[in-house]
Formats: structure tokens, C-alpha cells, sequence
């Protein structure tokens, strides 16, 4: 399928320069959602360690109180990170927790109780979506439709059992999109066989300041948030096709029919964004249309999200394959088979990529123009399929059973 | 000035106001009405209903001394799921802020008294083990058949790994005794299928299809068209008549009513085998069922197909959703009925999707008390 021909642009409200959405309150350090700033899974620090082991490294690791594919934000010192227990077939029991940055100290713990359906694969769990935050406030959902704001501090703000509101929104294979905040709204995308939505609910009140309907089709993909001509937007992809909305009303901007990933989410690069759809798209949306940069049918991300360092894009396959791409013509420059299987979007820094398998195992990858190169291995011995998150003082991760803290000695 | 000075700023400012309003900050907490701010909570309902309310409630809350706290777990009465987690959340805040302050003998009470709500006595509960780790063991032990399955899966947990190790001693009749104790006792289906299995290890099987009260004998009849998903709405003959005795057009000509009874583990009809192999296809099974008096009955059903349920002609169960999970205990609807005999239909579709993953088509019933202990009923 030709991406362009199948382009359809319905709507096009607004033709602007297109900016990464700023978290109103974020520091230039914190990781405040999934994939961190942008979505590009790019860390601005150097300081991440370049070797690990278990002697290597490891500035800390606390055992946590259940699963979770969810990842880590940092923000405020502190690392924010949810987990689901308690029956191990339901995994009804959520838990919100934030730990010391600096010592790995539980700063605070509140769990609840789902009131959606908690149901998931036995390799998944309730605490899948990545929690986000806007600096000042944390905003932890769950599987079960449950979202709950909280303070730094752990006080509840307000909170929605949107499971609870539809209870037919559910995918009993679990979901895992995580929310993202666009101006004042933070978004979740709750697409499933059900009753099936994207919604804006304020990120002060709670109130749902809007709701859409989505295809009554599976889907895994987290959103993406973006600031274009002083309006917050926020772009959405299925399977059937894409969805790009204002932050504050809904309205649509534009919308393209086709073939999106249900699993792998898009990333924002300056006035463009990277789109997983029917394979790989960059697209100008600066432009009235919107007009595509390139279109790649034949690298399709999988299990894991593009990432963005500089002029390189860099996919992981679910089995192993890590790819180098070229920004400026999605060409393949070069790859590389790291050691697993993978769920785990991996994390720049500094010239390096950081990817955790799912049996574990913790790589470190070198890269340079024309290859990678494997510098570092750890077998962490733990199930991982989360995400990790940064801070110019270290790189975490969470497993099945731990949150660890890699710092650099 | 950056962000976080700027948080830092605000944090000042509002602990320079606490000061300013007394400076002690227990004095103002007391002089809450907690009462007036639980039922603010407790107006808490779907679609953010009595949001503004509960959001300066719960702030108030949340900074109460630790020793209000059982008075905010005797307000769990009432409230709904929603409202639960907002209570809940304020009681951590006030026991994290507050630790020396929690009232142990007091909440000690509250535990022991079965009649308090389950999640309040879950709840404190965890408060408890936090204040005092070692009294862990003792508490859980208490559990074995408790009101609150959350705390009751602890104890049936603890059973399991001492039944295990009476096994490992070879203390093979300490160990039967044990694990039949603790069937008597699990609602938890991961629990029940273990301890079975080590009973059936023993040489002493366990009927888990009549445990769980599945229903196995049913009178089935399909298929009827579900191309494109149009049957899930579709209202076909066995939805408005039910007359076991009567033939109708299905989707491929005539059909008619077959008895069947399952053998399979856990109930399980294989409409692919009972029936035949289709896709885009739909069937209904009918039973019924005889109570003694009235009773709540939760009826649960487990199916990788999109479903419907009705008891007596009433929809109990409906969901359009097609191999999304399979697991017993999936969809449940808890009822109130009236002694004597009641009518199961069932409606099981399957699309057609080619997928291998995608080719089951059956389902699993069976009948509960709420708790989820298996019915043993007259059919």
C-alpha cells in the first residue's frame, strides 16, 4: 500500500510551526512519561554509566509490591512507578509509589482498588501504561480504565474509575496505552473491541472535557501530544487509521484513513512526526496539507517504539534486531542482533542505547555511523517489560519484581 | 527562576500559611467535621459526578492525626467503588504523615469485627502489618474463612505452603487434612486448581466441574449467520420461542436441538465439536436450574466469543467482544432469584477471524454464591 496515495486529509484546521507539547512544570532533567521528552526516548545527560554488572554500577534496587510492564517517571527527585497485585489472576490491586532518586527510600505507597476490568495476558499486568506527569501533579492509569491524580507528595487530587463509567471498555488481554498530558487535559486513548474512546479529561478537576469515539478494534499505542500555532493537539493511530485532535475541545484536525500499529506509538521530531503506519512515515505537519517526508512499508516497528537521536531513528524488533535509520530518507544504515526478545522500548544517551530484554538481560549498545556495537551485558535475571527512564543522575528500570537504579560510580 | 524553585517557592509559601493559620496543624485537622467530609465523599459517583466536593474533601482528609483514622474506615459504609479509593486514599495519606499516631488497639477492634465492611477491614489490616510486621503471621492465620476474600487469600496462601511442606515430610494425611480444609474454604480458581491438583497428587481426586458448580448439560442448537458479526444483534428464533422441541432455519439450512453433555475439564462446551466446526456463526445452549429457596446466585460465565446471557428471559450478561481472553469467572452477574425452577439461554458467537488463535468457540458456566463457592443444585 502507497502511504500518500492512501492519505486522506478530511480536515485541516491549522497550518503552523509544530512543537513537542512543554510539560507545563517539567525540568530539563526529569523523564515525566513514556519514552521521555518529545517521545523520542532521547536522555540530555552524559552521566549514564557505559558498563554494567553486579558489582558494576547498580546504585540501587527495592523490590516492589507487584508487576507492572508500566515504566518509571522521574520528576522532582523522586521516581514515580506503578505496579498491580494482589490476586495474581485479576491483578485488581494498584499501586502508586514514589522512591528517593538518590537512595532508592519509598517516599510514599497508595493502592487501590481497580474498578475496571483488571484482567490481562499472564505476561502483562494491570500496571501497563506509563504513568506521566506535568511536574507538580502525577497521573497513574491502569489497564482497568482506573486513573488516579496525585500530588508529589502521594495526596489524592481527584480521581476516575473510567471502568467503572463504561464497562465495556475493556480488552481482558489487558491495554497498555499510556496517557499523555496535552495543555490542560491529560489524554487517554482507550481503544478495545468495546465501548471504545479517546478522552480529555482536565488534569486540575478531572471532569472529562471530552470524549471521542474510536474503532471498536484492539489497540496497544500509546498517544502523542504536540503544540502547534499555540494550540494543543494530540495525535491518536489505529489500525484503521490516524487521528489528530485540539487538547481543548476535541475538535478534529485531521484525519488519515489506513493501516496504523496497534502496538507501536509515534514520536514528535521538531515540526514533523514519526507515524507507524503501514510501516514507517514521516510527515511534515507544518505544512496545510499535511505532506509526507518519506514512507518506509519495509520497516515496521513491532513489539517496541522508534526512537530519535539527532538524524538517526533506531528501531528494536520484538526479536532482537535493532536498526539504525536514516531521518532524512527512513533508510536502513545498519543493524545489529542484540541478545532476547523485547517489549522494552530502549533509551538514548550520550551516543548510546540502552535496551533491557525480556528475560532480562541489560545491554548497552555503542552507536556509531556504520554499526553498533554491544559494550555491555547484565543478566538482571528478572521478566522486564517495561520501559526505562533517566535523570542526569542514573537510568532506571522496573521488572516484574524491582525497580533498579544504574548510575554511574 | 526554573521550575523547581519554583515549586520549591510554592511549597514554602503554603507551609508559611499553615503557620500563619495556627501553626499546629492537628488542632485545625480536629476541628474538622469528619462526618460531613466522608459523606462529601461518598457523593462521589460516575462520570466525575461530585467531583469538587470530594477533591477538597479528601485534602482534609488526607491531613487528619493518624487517630481518626477508624472513624474514616467506619465511613467505608456506603460508599461505592469510587468513592472506596478516594477514602482510601486519604487514610494512607493521614497513616504516612502520622505513623506514631495510628491507634493499634483501636484498629486491632475494627479488624476482628467481621461485621465491618471487608475493604475497610482490608485496609486496616495493611495499616496494621505496617505499624507491626510481626504480628503478620498471626493475623493471616485468622483469615482462613473470612468475609473479605482479600484477606482470606492470604490465609488460604499460608495453608497451601504449610500443606507443601507437610508433603515434603512425608506427612501425606497431615497434608490431605490441610489442603481439604483449605478447598472448603478458597473462592480464588488459581487456588482451588492447585490445591486439587496436590489432593489429586495424594490419591485423592477432587471433582472440580461439581466444586465449581459448572453447568454441564445443555440442549444446543446452531448454526445460525454471524458473517460480518450481524448475529450478535440478530434476534433469532430461539431468543423469542424456546421450544426444544422445534427445528428452525439456520445458517445453513435446518437446525434443530441436541442434547449435550460436557466431560471436559471445567465445564468447558466445545461448541466446534458438539455443534461443528463454523465460522461467522452463531448458538444457543439452554438448562435450567432448581432452587430450594431464594438464593443470590452469581452466574459466571468464561468464553473467547462475543456472548450473551438470560435468566428467566432476562439479559444478564452481554458482550460483543471476540477473542480478548478466556478465563473462568470472566463475566459475571450476581442475581437475587426466587425458589423453584429457572431458565439458562446462552448466546455464543464466533466472527471470522483465520488466525489459529482464533478458532475456539465454546464456553464454560457455572453457578456461585457471591463469594464464588460453587452452587450444588437440583437440574
Amino acid at each position: 500500500m502507497n502511504w500518500r496515495s492512501s492519505l486522506s486529509f478530511r480536515h485541516l484546521a491549522i497550518a503552523a510551526v509544530v512543537l513537542a507539547a512543554p510539560l507545563p512544570f517539567a525540568s530539563a532533567t526529569d523523564w515525566l512519561q513514556f519514552r521521555g521528552p518529545d517521545f523520542q526516548g532521547k536522555a540530555q545527560t552524559t552521566a549514564l554509566p557505559k558498563e554494567w554488572g553486579p558489582e558494576k554500577n547498580v546504585a540501587w534496587r527495592v523490590e516492589l509490591p507487584g508487576k507492572g510492564p508500566s515504566g518509571p517517571i522521574v520528576v522532582d527527585g523522586k521516581v514515580i512507578v506503578t505496579s498491580s497485585g494482589g490476586d495474581a489472576r485479576q491483578q485488581d490491586r494498584a499501586y502508586v509509589e514514589a522512591y528517593s532518586e538518590a537512595t532508592g527510600e519509598r517516599l510514599w505507597r497508595r493502592q487501590f482498588w481497580s474498578t475496571g476490568r483488571p484482567y490481562s495476558h499472564p505476561l502483562s499486568a494491570n500496571a501497563a501504561p506509563t504513568p506521566v506527569s506535568d511536574g507538580e501533579r502525577v497521573y497513574a492509569f491502569f489497564s482497568s480504565n482506573d486513573l488516579y491524580c496525585l500530588t508529589l507528595d502521594g495526596d489524592l487530587v481527584w480521581y476516575r474509575g473510567l471502568g467503572y463509567d463504561h464497562p465495556k471498555a475493556a480488552n481482558d488481554v489487558g491495554m497498555s496505552s499510556s496517557p499523555v498530558i496535552a495543555g490542560d487535559v491529560v489524554v487517554v486513548q482507550i481503544e478495545n473491541q468495546g465501548d471504545s474512546f479517546v478522552a480529555g479529561v482536565d488534569r486540575l478537576t478531572g471532569e472529562t472535557r471530552w470524549r471521542l469515539a474510536r474503532p471498536a478494534e484492539a489497540n496497544w499505542g500509546s498517544p502523542i501530544s504536540f503544540r502547534t500555532n499555540d494550540v494543543d493537539a494530540v495525535l491518536v493511530v489505529s489500525r484503521t487509521g490516524a487521528l489528530a485532535v485540539r487538547a481543548d475541545n476535541g475538535e478534529s484536525l485531521w484525519t488519515w484513513e489506513g493501516a496504523g500499529s496497534s502496538i507501536s506509538s509515534s514520536v514528535v521530531i521538531g515540526d514533523r512526526v514519526l507515524v507507524p503506519y503501514n510501516g514507517l512515515v514521516l510527515t511534515d505537519i507544518s505544512s496545510a496539507p499535511p505532506q509526507d517526508v518519506w514512507a518506509n512499508e519495509r520497516m515496521r516497528p513491532s513489539n517496541t517504539s522508534p526512537i530519535v537521536d539527532g538524524d538517526r531513528i533506531y528501531m528494536l524488533s520484538g526479536n532482537g534486531v535493532l536498526a539504525a535509520l536514516d531521518l532524512a530518507t527512513g533508510e536502513r544504515l545498519w543493524q545489529l542482533r542484540m541478545n532476547g526478545s523485547f517489549w522494552s522500548t530502549p533509551l538514548i544517551a550520550d551516543g548510546y542505547l540502552y535496551a533491557f530484554s525480556q528475560a532480562g538481560v541489560a545491554q548497552i549498545v555503542k552507536l556509531g555511523a556504520e554499526s553498533g556495537e554491544v559494550v555491555a551485558e547484565y543478566d538482571l535475571g528478572e521478566t522486564i517489560l517495561a520501559s526505562p527512564a533517566a535523570s542526569d543522575t542514573g537510568l532506571y528500570i522496573r521488572s516484574d519484581s524491582a525497580l533498579w537504579k544504574f548510575a554511574t560510580e | 527562576m526554573s521550575s523547581a524553585s519554583l515549586r520549591s517557592l510554592r511549597i514554602a509559601l503554603g507551609t508559611a500559611c499553615l503557620a500563619l493559620l495556627g501553626g499546629n496543624l492537628h488542632l485545625v485537622a480536629q476541628e474538622l467535621d469528619l462526618a460531613a467530609a466522608i459523606a462529601r465523599i461518598k457523593q462521589v459517583d460516575r462520570f466525575g459526578a461530585g467531583h469538587a466536593e470530594a477533591t477538597a474533601a479528601v485534602a482534609e482528609l488526607s491531613r487528619q492525626p493518624a487517630s481518626r483514622i477508624p472513624e474514616m474506615l467506619r465511613g467505608f459504609a456506603g460508599t461505592n467503588p469510587l468513592s472506596a479509593n478516594w477514602l482510601r486514599a486519604a487514610i494512607e495519606a493521614s497513616a504516612e504523615r502520622d505513623p506514631s499516631g495510628l491507634p493499634v488497639e483501636t484498629l486491632t477492634s475494627l479488624l476482628q469485627d467481621r461485621t465491618q465492611d471487608a475493604r475497610a477491614r482490608s485496609v486496616a489490616f495493611d495499616l496494621l502489618i505496617a505499624a507491626r510486621p510481626d504480628s503478620k503471621e498471626t493475623w493471616i492465620e485468622s483469615f482462613l474463612d473470612d468475609p473479605c476474600l482479600e484477606l482470606r487469600f492470604m490465609a488460604i496462601d499460608r495453608g497451601m505452603k504449610r500443606a507443601a511442606a507437610a508433603v515434603t515430610a512425608q506427612k501425606n494425611e497431615e497434608a490431605v487434612a490441610e489442603y481439604q480444609r483449605l478447598l472448603e474454604n478458597a473462592r480464588n480458581p488459581d487456588q482451588i486448581n492447585a490445591i486439587a491438583d496436590s489432593l489429586d497428587k495424594l490419591g485423592q481426586p477432587v471433582d472440580l466441574t461439581a466444586h465449581y458448580g459448572f453447568l454441564t448439560t445443555w440442549s444446543l442448537i446452531g448454526p445460525f449467520d454471524n458473517r460480518e458479526k450481524v448475529g450478535f444483534d440478530a434476534i433469532y428464533a430461539p431468543e423469542q420461542d424456546i421450544n426444544v422441541m422445534a427445528t428452525y432455519v439456520g445458517k445453513e439450512g435446518e437446525v434443530r436441538w441436541q442434547e449435550h453433555t460436557t466431560t471436559a475439564a471445567a465445564g468447558v462446551v466445545d461448541l466446534n465439536t458438539a455443534i461443528a466446526k463454523h465460522m461467522g456463526a452463531v448458538a444457543y445452549a439452554i438448562t435450567s436450574f432448581t432452587l430450594s429457596e431464594p438464593t443470590t446466585v452469581s452466574v459466571r460465565l468464561g468464553t473467547p466469543n462475543g456472548h450473551k446471557v438470560w435468566v428467566d428471559g432476562q439479559l444478564v450478561i452481554s458482550n460483543h467482544v471476540y477473542h480478548a481472553g478466556n478465563s473462568i469467572d470472566q463475566h459475571q452477574a450476581d442475581l437475587q432469584l426466587e425458589a423453584g425452577e429457572h431458565t439458562l439461554l446462552v448466546k455464543i458467537c464466533q466472527n471470522e477471524q483465520t488466525d489459529s488463535w482464533a478458532q475456539d468457540w465454546s464456553f464454560q458456566l457455572r453457578l456461585a454464591d457471591p463469594t464464588g463457592k460453587g452452587l450444588q443444585l437440583g437440574r
